[in-house]
């Protein structure tokens, strides 16, 4: 159930936002629980018994680990958890990739292809998979105590606003408030996360699915047909696309969990301001930047090893991410495509951006256009057929696009590149993040809230085109 | 004071917010509010069939949303909503193919493909059909039938300056029209070309052939047809067709029948303003003594319903129980006078019905001579031209030729299985639909 659908947004959410808020306290977990494995269950039902059962074994074994006297028990524990979790997330997502090329392989050596049961996806691993990690090595390192009731520890992990596709939030960002969030309780956080959430709402049904749709329908042609212009286009169309979907998502996310008392942390902080990728990285799914800072680059050694160790760090990070994102050669190629952005920033971009101030924001955001072609395409192959028409395709008239699609590209280009203004990025944060609200702002929030939704609620049940990218991942 | 009331106008403000979220199901349940319902949607969801299989594959969950998406509260007006802005705002219409040109004209894509030439069939094939058609008027002129084809405009031709900018600076070549008009004329076709009339009389005509929001003629236009057409039948058959004429006339912006589909089927909150619009009074006089009603068949697409809908020209003028076959499918026992609706096909069989007839009129739009009369005349060749043992030899020639390609092989197992009938079966089919190509 995608929470841009009719389902989700009339029977789902009403039904439980009512129960919830009727519910005393001490039962709003319950409640919550309940509601996020009837979320689950509606679109996995075949993996929650593998899903609550890996839970169960995580929660125990941190249990073990937090009352292990001696620091290599400890370690045991650690390791056998990580590795669990990290061997069911390479089973259902890697298994297809690694069996596919080894077959390849296997037939190039003039060997028999190989036969296998495909393995399917559950929805919403890679995301849960690093929570329970956060909780782990959060508890090892002794930032937090492990919760004491499984059911808490059950909501960290299912929480239905961020279980399919984020913000990954770390344990020690939200554990408090599992068991305790009277603070946020207020009808401000609640008009204000509705608010949030309509805004999300409306990013990914009213620009994301209207780019989208011709985004998809030019990567679909063959690139023969492509001019220079019309390739970039569509990756520029695609480009925006990506960002108001999935920053869309994550405010209906946050917006949700803010209804429900929780804070979650951002996710996106117009990202295509950035002027350089280094900075993209730190306003670009923020949380899994933070996660693989947190887990895995500082591990590995951070910015305390020598300088050739870091760029090789930085890489192996960024190709790691790539393949997170999908298990696939052209995400690798992404992954290792902005990590090496990111060497290239440490060795002089970051200087020539300086020099360049504001107008670095040009080529940045040029350098993420070229990155999403080869995150978009269907394949490797077909994102580097698509990256040479973009540079060699010649020049032609564009085709006839509707006054809508130039529209919402403006407006997308509008909302994405304003915040350069710091002026309207504050104004931004402080409409979003907002605390105590004046009734004047109450009124004016619930006001655009309601327009957003009817508006959202019209774009959805006229298209029956409205799919969320990320839930692949 | 104020202090305190704030927090309860903002929980009010929260309540009212839920009770946006929650009306559409509670509307969906109990139906308080009456909405209209939207024009041209398609079938509803049905309610699916709970199954553990369904369960687990998420078959069921997903046809459920639908069933659910269809159904809920509102769906009109947040339809119509989203469909009124982008008409509003970026004058796009949300309904298939539909455009809108200057002055607000609504029209078909196809329509205006059709007219630049893009769906060219090739003069060979025009050269072909019109061949057999004339064959067959022949035959049939021969048990004093007479069979007419009537060419009818449609609203891209009619309103070719008015395309949407796109459109209009495109290159326009040979269309299927234009190829069929000439060679019709050429063979000796009975062929009455509505559609060159209608633009001899764009410029002098009273009031609007083509309304703003309808993609069909208007009711005025199908009277000065009406008129044109039956003449010419009269003519060509050497028939007295009963009388009619027009008896002052209703001008009015309330449009009636067809003249405002399209607009009807953009499924605005607000009706675009249509044309003024002129409906003629027509009157029809009873049969003369001695007069016949001659039998009607009429082949026709969807502007054939004009002829019955917007004035009952056929059950007047005609034997009331003419027969109308919609794209060249008999429509399904009952009333042949009720337009809409899809064609339901039924037994018949059609060398007796053309027999019974004294007039066969066939009529398709411009736009639509791409299928030039939907397999009509083919079929009728071959009822009065059944295939030779030198067809069926060079037919089984075909079929051998056929069976070497594996590619088309494959394609036809797939077909066969994907249809559940018989490869042989099939080949047959294709082998004479490929020999119709090339048959003499």
């Amino acid at each position: 159930m995608v929470f841009s659908s009719t389902l989700f947004l009339f029977y789902f959410l009403p039904g439980f936002l009512l129960l919830y808020f009727l519910a005393p306290h001490r039962l709003k977990n319950a409640v919550a629980l309940l509601a996020s494995l009837g979320f689950y269950a509606w679109g996995g039902l075949p993996f929650l018994a593998l899903f609550l059962a890996s839970v169960v074994v995580n929660f125990v074994l941190i249990r073990f680990m937090d009352r292990a006297a001696v620091p290599w028990h400890k370690r045991i524990y650690l390791i056998i958890s990580i590795v669990l979790n990290v061997a069911m997330l390479f089973y259902f997502k890697y298994a297809n990739f690694f069996l596919e090329n080894a077959s390849a392989v296997n037939s190039a050596l003039g060997g028999a292809t190989l036969t296998w049961q495909k393995v399917v996806l559950p929805i919403g691993i890679s995301f849960f998979t690093f929570e329970k990690l956060t909780y782990t090595i959060d508890v090892y390192r002794g930032v937090n105590r492990p919760l004491r009731s499984f059911w808490d520890f059950l909501l960290y992990i299912m929480l239905f606003p961020k279980m399919i596709a984020g913000p990954i939030v770390r344990f020690h960002e939200i554990a408090g408030q599992l068991t305790d969030r009277r603070a946020f309780d207020t009808v401000d956080h609640k008009l204000a996360g509705l608010f949030r959430f309509g805004v999300g709402l409306a990013k990914k049904v009213l620009i994301a699915n209207v780019l989208g749709a011709e985004a998809d329908r030019l990567f679909a042609l063959p690139p023969a047909e492509l001019s220079a212009p019309l390739a970039w286009l569509g990756a520029v169309a695609y480009t925006f696309q990506i960002y108001f979907d999935f920053s869309g998502y994550s405010d209906m996310a946050i917006g949700l969990g803010r209804i429900m008392g929780f804070q979650f942390p951002e996710n996106f902080n117009n990202p295509y301001v950035s002027r350089s990728i280094t900075e993209f990285w730190q306003r670009w799914h923020i949380t899994l930047g933070r996660w693989m800072r947190d887990y895995l680059y500082i591990p590995l050694g951070g910015n305390r090893v020598s300088a050739s160790r870091l760029y090789v760090n930085l890489w192996t990070v960024f190709i790691l991410s790539g393949f997170w994102h999908g298990a696939a050669w052209n995400f690798i190629v992404w992954g290792a495509f902005h990590g090496l952005f990111l060497v290239l920033d440490r060795l002089f971009l970051l200087r020539v951006s300086q020099r360049l101030g504001v107008l670095s924001v040009v080529p940045t955001f040029l350098v993420t256009v070229v990155g999403w072609v080869l995150f978009r395409a269907e394949s490797l192959g077909a994102a580097l057929a698509y990256l040479q028409r973009m540079f060699g395709g010649g020049l032609a008239p564009l085709p006839y696009f509707t006054t809508e699609f130039w529209a919402i590209l403006a407006l997308a280009a509008g909302f994405s590149f304003m915040a350069a203004l710091p002026r309207v990025e504050r104004w931004e944060v402080s409409l979003l993040a907002g605390e105590r609200l004046a009734l004047p702002r109450a009124v004016g929030l619930s006001v655009a809230t309601a327009v957003l939704l009817v508006l959202s609620a019209g774009a959805i049940l006229g298209s029956s085109f409205n799919p969320f990218i990320y839930f692949r991942f | 004071m104020a202090a305190s009331s704030s927090p309860r106008l903002k929980k009010l403000l929260l309540g009212v917010l839920l009770l946006l979220l929650i009306l559409p199901a509670i509307q969906a349940q109990f139906g308080w509010f009456k909405t209209a319902e939207l024009d041209g949607y398609a079938e509803q969801a049905p309610h699916p069939d709970f199954t553990t299989e369904g369960l687990l594959d998420n078959s069921y969950q997903s046809a459920l949303e639908k069933y659910v998406e269809d159904r809920i509260g509102f769906r009109e007006l947040f339809i119509r909503l989203r469909n009124q802005l982008a008409y509003s705002l970026f004058s796009v219409g949300k309904a298939s193919k539909v455009l809108i040109g200057d002055d607000n004209i609504l029209l078909d894509e196809t329509a205006i493909r059709a007219y630049l030439g893009q769906d060219f069939k090739g003069q060979a094939e025009i050269v072909r059909n019109v061949r057999r058609f004339k064959a067959v008027q022949d035959t049939m002129a021969k048990q004093n039938i007479l069979l007419v084809f009537a060419i009818v405009p449609d609203k891209a031709n009619y309103y070719s300056t008015q395309f949407p900018d796109r459109f209009k600076h495109l290159p326009r070549s040979t269309s299927n029209y234009t190829a069929y008009a000439q060679e019709m004329r050429i063979k000796g076709v009975n062929l009455i070309d509505l559609a060159h009339v209608f633009r001899q009389w764009k410029d002098t005509a009273a009031y609007p052939l083509f309304p703003r929001g309808g993609i069909h003629w208007s009711g005025y236009g199908i009277t000065r047809a009406a008129d044109t057409l039956f003449r010419y039948i009269e003519h060509k058959g050497q028939l007295d067709l009963p009388d009619f004429h027009g008896e002052g006339r209703e001008v009015t912006y309330n449009t009636r029948d067809t003249d405002a589909d399209v607009a009807d089927a953009l499924n605005l909150l607000v009706r675009p303003k249509p044309f003024q619009m002129a409906y003629p009074n027509i009157v029809f006089s009873e049969p003369k003594a001695g007069q016949q009603k001659p039998n009607l068949l009429l082949i026709a697409d969807s502007f054939g319903w004009g002829l019955i809908g917007f004035y009952p020209f056929l059950p007047k003028l005609f034997n009331e129980k003419f027969q109308f076959w919609y794209y060249n499918r008999a429509v399904g026992p009952g009333d042949p006078t009720q337009p809409g609706g899809p064609p339901v096909e039924r037994e018949l069989d059609r060398k007796t019905e053309l027999l019974k007839q004294r007039v066969v009129l066939v009529m398709f739009t411009q736009h639509n001579l791409g299928t030039f009369d939907n397999g009509f005349s083919a079929s009728a060749y071959n009822i009065f031209f059944p295939l030779t043992a030198a067809d069926t030899a060079q037919i089984h020639q075909i079929e051998q030729k056929m069976k070497q390609s594996t590619a088309l092989q494959d394609s036809l197992w797939q077909e066969a299985n994907a249809t559940n009938r018989d490869y042989n079966e099939l080949l047959h089919e294709r082998a004479v639909q490929r020999y119709e190509q090339i048959r003499p």
